[in-house]
């Protein structure tokens, strides 16, 4: 495929000096560009195994929570349960800050513990079957965090990954080749032109020694 | 500077998932019983849920997910910070098998190859 040439306004030396100070511009952001998308690579790899890792910690923890939970309600009941759930609800938030990982804002999260650690059901009330199930869950919750942590971490970065790569796509196949042949283009232009003149300046004198 | 906001969760899920993490302290949850039409339901907690902005993380039972797919997109596709969809399991244990080939789908899309996780 002939290369796209880049369209100058006329053949002048000017043109060449501005033409190839683009190249030298395209070429150095191509190596930052390619750069910064192996280290986004980097993280988004290293992102992606935790991320297996956590939510096979948390499929985990699900199925002993679920067993616990099973347990305990069959043992208190589901309205004596239903009591005591109404007592632990508390204002549970978690604190959002954002990390920056390769010029990509990527979120962090935290799980923040509105009251310690002072669960609100009755004791006295309660098996420690009911302790467990809830030591339990409470895991559960900070894996959840810290899964939604890395999930939207992935896909930020995967998403700047594909973003990134078409930029580097394009200089690397598009606008470094068509700079390169338009300079190639000029010069010939020019190295034409030096034959005209020549061959010009040749009839001229030739002209001159009939007079 | 470092922005820190305070966000909450909010569980959608049947009776058993709610009841679990209620027990850990959440608050907000939906609790989707199964004799109505499910997939209503199940759509009209995500929608109010996740157009609150004070909601940062917001878990959803697996098998709820095949109601609302178009919605989780469409979270997903926000700008700024939207709400993260979380998937937990049901009782009846996970529906997709493996976790590593869900993720290596997914980072060969972004790649362009497959890595060994």
């Amino acid at each position: 495929m002939p290369q796209q040439l880049i369209k100058v306004v006329r053949p002048t030396k000017i043109e060449l000096i501005k033409l190839r100070r683009r190249l030298s511009l395209a070429t150095r952001i191509q190596k930052i560009i390619k750069d910064r998308v192996s280290i986004l690579i980097l993280e988004f790899l290293q992102i992606a195994r935790q991320t297996v890792e956590t939510k096979r910690k948390l499929l985990d923890e699900f199925s002993r929570t679920y067993k616990a939970l099973s347990i305990a309600a069959g043992y208190h009941g589901y309205i004596a349960l239903e009591k005591e759930l109404i007592a632990t609800e508390r204002h549970l938030g978690i604190a959002a800050g954002l990390r920056n990982v390769g010029g990509v804002r990527i979120p962090a999260f935290e799980l923040k513990e509105a009251q310690g650690v002072v669960r609100g059901y009755s004791l006295v009330d309660t098996s420690s079957w009911l302790d467990q199930t809830a030591q339990l869950s409470e895991k559960c919750l900070e894996t959840i965090v810290e899964l939604a942590e890395l999930q939207r971490s992935l896909e930020l970065l995967g998403r700047e990954i594909s973003r990134t790569k078409r930029i580097l796509n394009a200089l690397e196949y598009l606008i470094i080749p068509g700079l390169q042949a338009t300079i190639k283009y000029l010069y010939m232009k020019f190295e034409e032109r030096d034959r005209e003149e020549k061959s010009r300046l040749k009839r001229v004198k030739v002209l001159l020694e009939r007079r | 500077m470092i922005r820190i906001q305070h966000l909450e969760i909010a569980v959608i899920g049947d009776e058993d998932l709610v009841n679990g993490l209620r027990l850990a302290g959440v608050c907000r949850y939906h609790i989707i019983k199964d004799e109505h039409d499910t997939g209503e339901e199940v759509r009209r907690a995500l929608t109010e849920v996740m157009d609150e902005p004070n909601v940062g993380v917001i878990v959803i039972l697996e098998d709820y997910v095949k109601h609302v797919e178009d919605l989780m997109a469409q979270v997903k596709e926000r700008k700024g910070s939207p709400p993260v969809i979380i998937e937990v399991p049901s009782k009846y244990g996970t529906g997709y098998g493996d976790v590593t080939k869900y993720y290596k789908a997914y980072i060969r899309k972004f790649i362009g190859f497959d890595i060994e996780i």
